[in-house]
């Protein structure tokens, strides 16, 4: 786990820049340029020159960072595939991947919504907060709360009010 | 049930309270009573267009759709609701033989005015809003402590506790090492002169009843116009986060939703724009002591403490709790409200349902509509109709009436589909049966290329309170 090898048939991978991510608990990763590229903050940390031989990622931990390299390596590999065979065909296989892919428990959800955030992955970003809305949609207040494991913190009277006052969305 | 009446011509207003069960008899005869006139006489509506199915006097209110809190109008002239109970015709009385040129111009009315604000009947005496427009966490401090509140300083200094206490965190007394209850800051802050500063834990560290307490302090600063707030664990070398609070941005904010908070009705503020943008101001300012301070001493605070720390989705920064929110249908919203107060304060924002109207009620034209009004209130009341009539329908269909061609189809609600695409009746003689060459689907296209909502297409997801760039 160390590191990962790069094995993927990727679309530049034999001319390619290799780059050394560093997880939060001192993991090193190399990845291909195009992947690291995934990310938007890695992209900035590069073009300003801050691209060295190990880019430092102290909010993630190695076991969130090689879940995020695989959604990359997936993602630039569909996308040359989405180049060469046309659109609907990859299209179709990239929302099979995803929706397999993001199927975790919450924690896991919100440790990757964490990453994405931080690492500007829009992609990522996406898919794991339509994730979430996707698991609340169409529950209940205390279903809700049961999942996510959030306090009721209102007092009977506020909860009530609240209640009553949300009375259409819960016939 | 209680049920609220008005006139539809003078537009006077009274409650009344009718028993459970009760029948539309039963409603009219109660009404009757108060405007002293004839039941038979009275015609009522739920929407001032159309008039309730009377046809059966003993159906419950319930069937038809009429639940409590209602707003019923009603009118002693006969042709002043349509007879029509199901379907909505904002600009037609609806002769069922539309001529082809006669459908063309409804059609066009329909894109001039796609959907009708009066419809939204915002009733003051019952702002549902209300309540939401001052967050909950600044009004129970407020309350308490209002005597203090007076000055910027202190205000905002009261703001910042109050978020503390809202994301669980509870006062400590570092000289009587105690807690202090409800929401008090410790005795005497007002009084010191420059820097204040308040020791904060956690409910669950004081059960367990350790000696040496970990605590949470926060460091008020005050430089010029600004606050600043440094907090950090009491143990040494843990991370310190900073914020500066800017007293002239957020005071008048707070003072504004205040005062709309104290003024019951809510109707102080007739300059909704102005409303809206303080709500927003005091919006930021949460959301910046939220992610700044809390949430990392929150989460600083269980690392060191071996307590669990927040549950994950209220560890998300609050932008993207409002992404979430953003994805969610407005039903969803509402209940996700219910869960606990900070999704209270996050899924009451106005731009948010604002927002959800457009994408799911679909209003075309947002000119025509007067700024800064309740999205929210005015969501639910769109929803409420909506369920109303599809219950309506349904009771309808049950009893058989005979199918009346239809006026005008559904214009409001996109997800509903009519089998006869815009509901164009059938046309029956003129041109049509003469030249059936030239049938009636010709002006409209195909049902796909009809621009019935246009807004909808140029509709942008993004909620204007979200920058991305965390």
């Amino acid at each position: 786990m160390a590191s990962s090898s790069s094995s993927l048939p990727s679309p530049s991978s034999s001319s390619s820049k290799k780059f050394i991510l560093r997880s939060s608990d001192g993991k090193h990763f190399e990845v291909d340029e195009a992947v690291a590229l995934q990310s938007e903050m890695i992209k900035q940390m590069v073009e300003d020159g801050f691209g060295g031989d190990v880019i430092p990622l102290l909010n993630v931990s190695s076991i969130v960072l090689s879940k995020v390299i695989d959604y990359c390596k997936k993602h630039v590999e569909l996308d040359f595939k989405k180049k060469m065979d046309g659109d609907n065909e990859a299209h179709e296989e990239i929302k099979n991947w995803d929706s397999e892919y993001i199927n975790v428990g919450v924690d896991e959800l919100y440790h990757l919504i964490m990453a994405a955030n931080y690492l500007h992955i829009k992609g990522l970003l996406d898919l794991t907060c339509q994730k979430v809305a996707d698991i609340i949609k169409g529950k209940q207040p205390e279903q809700i709360r049961k999942i996510f494991n959030i306090e009721n913190d209102f007092t009977p009277e506020e909860e009530q009010e609240i209640r009553k006052e949300h009375s259409w969305a819960f016939e | 049930m209680k049920l609220r009446v008005r006139c539809l011509e003078s537009k006077e207003t009274f409650r009344i309270e009718t028993p459970s069960p009760c029948s539309l008899q039963d409603l009219k005869s109660a009404i009757s009573e108060k405007v002293s006139s004839l039941p038979e006489t009275l015609h009522l509506s739920l929407n001032r267009k159309d008039k309730i199915d009377d046809s059966s006097p003993q159906a419950s209110l319930q069937s038809l759709g009429i639940t409590s809190g209602d707003l019923i109008f009603y009118t002693l002239n006969p042709n002043d609701f349509s007879s029509e109970t199901l379907v909505h015709t904002p600009t037609t009385r609806g002769s069922p033989q539309i001529q082809q040129g006669e459908a063309m111009d409804i059609c066009e009315n329909f894109n001039e005015k796609p959907f009708d604000m009066e419809d939204v009947d915002v009733d003051e005496s019952v702002l549902v809003g209300n309540s939401s427009s001052v967050p909950c966490f600044l009004r129970k401090v407020l309350k308490e402590d209002v005597a203090n509140a007076e000055s910027g300083r202190k205000l905002l200094i009261l703001a910042v506790h109050a978020v503390l206490l809202e994301s669980g965190f509870v006062c400590f007394g570092s000289a009587s090492a105690k807690k202090i209850d409800g929401v008090h800051l410790p005795e005497g802050w007002a009084s010191m002169s420059t820097a204040v500063r308040v020791h904060y834990t956690l409910p669950d560290l004081l059960v367990s009843g350790c000696d040496v307490l970990e605590t949470v302090i926060l460091k008020f600063q005050t430089l010029g116009k600004f606050v600043n707030v440094y907090g950090s664990l009491t143990t040494k070398g843990s991370g310190v986060y900073g914020l500066s609070l800017d007293e002239s941005r957020f005071v008048p904010s707070m003072n504004f939703v205040w005062t709309i908070c104290n003024s019951q009705s809510g109707v102080i503020d007739k300059d909704g724009s102005s409303k809206s943008s303080h709500e927003k101001e005091v919006f930021e300012f949460w959301k910046l002591v939220k992610d700044g301070l809390a949430l990392p001493l929150l989460i600083d605070l269980c690392d060191k403490t071996g307590l669990d720390p927040p549950p994950c989705f209220m560890r998300l920064p609050t932008e993207l709790k409002v992404r979430v929110l953003e994805l969610l249908p407005g039903v969803d919203v509402a209940k996700f409200g219910c869960v606990c107060s900070e999704m209270k304060y996050l899924s009451s924002n106005n731009n948010l349902w604002k927002q959800k109207f457009e994408k799911e009620l679909g209003l075309g034209d947002m000119e025509g509509i007067q700024g800064g009004g309740n999205w929210k209130e005015r969501f639910s009341i769109c929803w409420e109709r909506r369920r109303k009539r599809k219950g309506i329908k349904t009771i309808r269909e049950q009893r058989i009436v005979p199918e009346r061609p239809r006026p005008f189809g559904f214009p409001y609600f996109p997800v509903r589909r009519d089998p006869v695409p815009f509901g164009v009746p059938r046309i029956v003689g003129g041109d049509y049966d003469m030249l059936p060459g030239f049938g009636a689907p010709v002006p409209f296209g195909s049902a796909r290329d009809f621009p019935r909502f246009p807004a909808r297409r140029n509709f942008s997801p993004h909620c204007n309170f979200r920058g991305f760039n965390a």
